[in-house]
């Protein structure tokens, strides 16, 4: 019998195979437009929410590349704690992160506390959203000037709500060592309604504590009873001011990382949204903050763009690139919580958060958030981050959509933001109140 | 009711003299110009803040407000005109509002006059709120109103023409210390519908009487008010001092009593009126408000306070007056009732506490109110209840005639001789109050957003008790006869309030109940389309004549149409 030459045919059809994906997925993900006709290209690497979005021509995808590789873009006490870092800290049974050697509670970390995660291991999950969480963290003290925007699937923009912020934050960044912290505070917040005058002067003061059992402190102030009071801060999945967003959603997840139970579900490549093919300038102020300016580049939104035929809330003019990430599923321990299962997509790198997929208590799909990221970059190179630039959170119920202004032509985002502490006590919040 | 009415307007103006609306009034023009630019300004900026520097340091916001109250009720005796009644107008309050928000903190680095700021690293910033008022019902609601206004026109136009600097004062921070200097509204305690510690600003209750928010007749005052961050003190965190002082030179202002015959007058019977008169304090640095207040934080949950400070009470003292010395009571010029304010002193504190494991917000105040004008007709209004010399029935008759009053109505069967004034009496009165707030989801309502269900629990007792206690609240159709003061008093209140469509609409539901028989019903629905707000507002009161029972023939709906300029 004749052997024939070459290879079998049956490897030749594999290899043909193959060599279609890797062309396919290359032309996916190397640029070009994905819409309503091209929707299979994105088909695996985005939540099936979104990809629906995309099918359904709700949302069209302008696939590139970054100029800029986000991992690098990070302050150098973050990128330093990817070596630092390493197996120094570990969570006990309680949930403290505490330090692996001494398996006391940590108290002055500096950038991401788990930098080299065991995917196997039982704690993964909760590990990445801890370090999700620091992502915020490791930027210091913030100042926030941000817009709540209720959005109409057809109409467009119903609502917007201005709202100011600040934050001290006392973990994750190396200014933590001049503030006093006895009583072992994660950070503080204040958030204030700007807008519109019928509820502008509205604040609420949180205290998130680092023990794991200690609940946060929250007060407000309500113009109408011209009071500071003190409020439950157990309700966290409850509509915010009736937007599509719950205070939880705050960055994916603001909650306590231990009021859930989190499960690495796997580590896959995805199509995340980017601001930008290049990294966004900031400019260092006389006290040594760094502030985004009115030069970036500003989201459009469906209803902003004449003749787009999507969803009034779909961004047009985002960047959808290829990055690795990890999906978590959460569950919280609440079990009066408003939400069931929910998928987070955060970055293996980088530990943001583009996706959150949300499911009623029930187990039936509800919402998905989105949440675009931009590299940010001083001048010479002397100060880069990456951050939150864009979120929405769609509910595919009512087709109603919530997004959040972040950094904006009209919105000035400061980190290592000159922040007085004092602020944040009972004395302090009063100069926010009227 | 043969004698209603039977004073001449010119008189009940001349004695009712107006008090906190004699402000300067604006030309109709000149406010219809201003809504016009508030309206050309708010379409141009749709719902959207509005800032006039690039640096968003000063914002400018206004609201355009209209609301009409119609009456669910006939008059049932002290509610005058009493031919107002179901159905008919007793609201249209067209309000504006234009309120500038600055925040120094660029200013004071490129100003020069700021300069010492900047050198003492004082950041600073300054609220100014203007207030137009105009209300339409005299003018086109029923015509009684109307007959209000044309007998007492010069009083009625400056009540319903308003035109204020409503709040205007500057904060200054440095370090520990807070202080702010200007026209401002201050409240302490915890309670909400009924006020124990929140006496420091007066009441406006001439515009909606109880149906309005607290919050919205509350009338700012002069006042300098600072804070000291005083830090944690052993288990106390977040310790801080705080202390107020209206300058009675500058400002005492007390509640202002409505002009006669406007819808939300009080109850008083109409032979009371024409011999009242409101006397206000003097503008002395004696009759200054002052008050500290310490508060602070026990572990991380348990808020509380304590504080002392003198004020005016809402409530007038009323009594008799006899103007002058006279053997007998036959000329009733000589006689007035006068309503007025004696500063009271409280002493109190509040706890508000976030228990976890039923996830309730508990809260607690108590205030102790040193001697507190009170009512025992038998001192207040002394005047009747002295010696008298008794006239047959035919006499009383003739003298009804000739006075204009019959003595028989006061509980006299004489003419009073040697007739003395009437003394105010004082009790020493403790109020408190537990509270309850809860947020629960009741999934089978609403899905998406919680239901806050909050509870309170009001009590009163006044020491050294008189059983010839009363309450400023007169039983129709007696003159003599008033509502009694028990030593024990209690109050329930609850309010549940949710919102659906995304927070588009808002319904909320009040109730409060006297434990001895009046209800009140509060329901209204809001609904948010930007820049516009509408909202319909039920206002009901039920049961026995006490507390605010006096008000249960003046039900309401109400109508409010809002346009925001963000």
């Amino acid at each position: 019998m004749r052997r024939r030459k070459g290879p079998p045919v049956h490897i030749l059809i594999v290899a043909l195979a193959l060599w279609f994906t890797l062309i396919e997925s290359t032309e996916a993900l190397s640029g070009g437009i994905i819409d309503a006709t091209s929707w299979e290209r994105a088909e695996g690497l985005l939540p099936d929410s979104i990809l629906n979005w995309v099918k359904n021509g709700y949302l069209v995808l302008d696939v590139g590349e970054l100029n800029y590789d986000p991992a690098e873009y990070l302050p150098q006490h973050v990128l330093d704690s990817l070596q630092t870092n390493a197996g120094r800290y570990e969570i006990d049974e309680t949930g403290w992160i505490v330090d692996a050697q001494t398996a006391e509670a940590a108290q002055h970390i500096v950038g991401f506390p788990f930098p080299k995660i065991n995917s196997e291991a039982q704690e993964a999950g909760e590990k990445i959203i801890h370090n999700e969480v620091y992502t915020w963290n490791v930027h210091g003290n913030l100042r926030l000037v941000f817009q709540l925007k209720w959005i109409h699937p057809s109409s467009g923009l119903e609502r917007e709500i201005d709202i100011h912020g600040q934050v001290a934050v006392l973990q994750g960044w190396p200014g933590i060592k001049a503030f006093p912290n006895k009583a072992l505070v994660e950070k503080y917040q204040i958030v204030l309604v700007a807008a519109p005058v019928d509820i502008k002067g509205t604040a609420v003061m949180t205290w998130r504590y680092m023990s794991p059992d200690k609940q946060d402190s929250t007060f407000g102030y309500i113009p109408s009873i011209r009071r500071v009071r003190q409020m439950s801060p157990a309700n966290r999945s409850d509509a915010f001011v009736g937007s599509d967003n719950c205070l939880d959603d705050g960055n994916v997840y603001d909650g306590k990382v231990q009021a859930f139970a989190w499960k690495f579900l796997r580590k896959q490549e995805a199509i995340v949204p980017f601001l930008d093919e290049n990294p966004q300038p900031i400019e260092q102020y006389r006290t040594g903050e760094w502030c985004t300016t009115n030069r970036q580049k500003y989201i459009i939104n469906g209803f902003e763009k004449e003749g787009w035929q999507g969803a009034a809330w779909a961004p047009t003019n985002l960047l959808w690139v290829r990055r690795p990430i990890c999906v978590i599923e959460m569950r919280a321990k609440d079990p009066y919580y408003n939400y069931g299962v929910q998928y987070l997509w955060a970055d293996a790198e980088t530990f943001s958060g583009y996706y959150k997929v949300i499911h009623d208590r029930a187990d039936s799909y509800w919402k998905t958030m989105v949440t675009a990221f931009s590299g940010y970059e001083g001048k010479g190179g002397e100060m880069r981050l990456t951050t939150v630039a864009h979120s929405l959170m769609v509910d595919d119920r009512t087709r109603h959509a919530t997004a959040i202004e972040g950094a904006s032509r009209r919105n000035t985002l400061t980190y290592f933001a000159d922040v007085n502490q004092r602020d944040f006590t009972l004395a302090g919040f009063q100069k926010f109140c009227r | 009711m043969i004698f209603l009415y039977r004073v001449k307007p010119e008189d009940v103006r001349l004695q009712v003299a107006p008090q906190n609306w004699d402000k300067q009034r604006p030309s109709l023009g000149g406010a219809i110009r201003v809504l016009c630019m508030l309206a050309y300004l708010g379409a141009a900026a749709t719902s959207q803040a509005v800032y006039i520097d690039n640096k968003q340091t000063l914002q400018v916001t206004a609201k355009l407000q209209t609301r009409a109250s119609i009456r669910l009720n006939n008059s049932e005796g002290f509610t005058f005109p009493s031919d107002v009644g179901s159905g008919d107008l007793v609201q249209w309050r067209n309000l504006a509002l234009i309120e500038i928000d600055h925040d120094l903190v660029n200013l004071s680095q490129d100003l020069d006059v700021l300069y010492p700021l900047k050198a003492l690293n004082i950041e600073s910033k300054y609220r100014l709120v203007g207030r137009f008022i105009y209300e339409a019902v005299y003018d086109v609601g029923p015509q009684s109103f109307q007959d209000v206004k044309e007998r007492d026109k010069e009083n009625i136009d400056s009540f319903s023409h308003q035109y204020d600097l409503w709040e205007f004062y500057f904060d200054f921070s440095r370090g520990p210390w807070f202080l702010r200097v200007g026209r401002q509204n201050l409240a302490w305690g915890e309670t909400d519908m009924f006020r124990l510690l929140d006496y420091i600003n007066p009441l406006d209750n001439t515009f909606g009487g109880p149906f309005e928010d607290l919050d919205d007749r509350r009338i700012p005052l002069w006042m300098l008010r600072g804070t000291y961050d005083l830090g944690g003190v052993g288990p106390i965190s977040s310790l801080m001092l705080e202390g107020f002082w209206v300058p009675g030179s500058w400002d005492v202002r007390v509640a202002p009593f409505p002009p006669v015959g406007t819808p939300y007058f009080p109850p008083l019977p109409a032979e009371y009126v024409p011999f009242l008169r409101v006397a206000t304090p003097d503008k002395t640095m004696s009759n200054s408000r002052w008050g500290v207040r310490l508060q602070g934080l026990v572990g991380s949950g348990l808020n509380l306070s304590v504080c002392h400070y003198k004020t005016y009470l809402d409530g007038p003292a009323l009594r008799s007056v006899v103007t002058r010395n006279v053997p007998v009571l036959l000329d009733l010029d000589v006689l007035n009732l006068e309503a007025s304010f004696p500063a009271v002193q409280i002493t109190g504190g509040s706890l508000s506490y976030w228990e976890s494991h039923v996830d309730v917000i508990l809260r607690g105040e108590v205030a102790w109110f040193w001697d507190e004008p009170v009512l025992i007709p038998e001192e207040n209004l002394g005047t009747f209840f002295g010696p008298v010399i008794p006239l047959p029935p035919p006499l009383l008759d003739l003298a009804a005639e000739i006075l204009g009053v019959d003595v028989r109505d006061l509980g006299l069967n004489g003419i009073p001789v040697n007739p003395q004034s009437g003394t105010i009496p004082k009790k020493n009165i403790l109020r408190f109050m537990t509270g309850v707030d809860k947020q629960v989801w009741i999934r089978p309502l609403n899905k998406r957003s919680t239901f806050l269900i909050s509870m309170q629990y009001f009590g009163q007792w006044i020491s050294d008790y008189d059983e010839g206690l009363r309450q400023g609240i007169a039983l129709y159709p007696s003159l003599s006869n008033f509502a009694k003061q028990k030593e024990f008093e209690s109050i329930l209140t609850a309010l549940i309030g949710t919102n659906y469509m995304n927070g588009r609409i808002n319904p909320q539901v009040g109730l409060g109940y006297d434990v001895r028989g009046a209800w009140l019903l509060l329901g209204a629905i809001n609904y948010v389309r930007e820049p516009f707000r509408f909202a319909i507002q039920y206002s009901g009161i039920e049961g026995n004549m006490t507390g605010f029972g006096a008000y249960r023939d003046r039900d309401q709906i109400s109508f409010m149409f809002t346009y925001l300029l963000n």
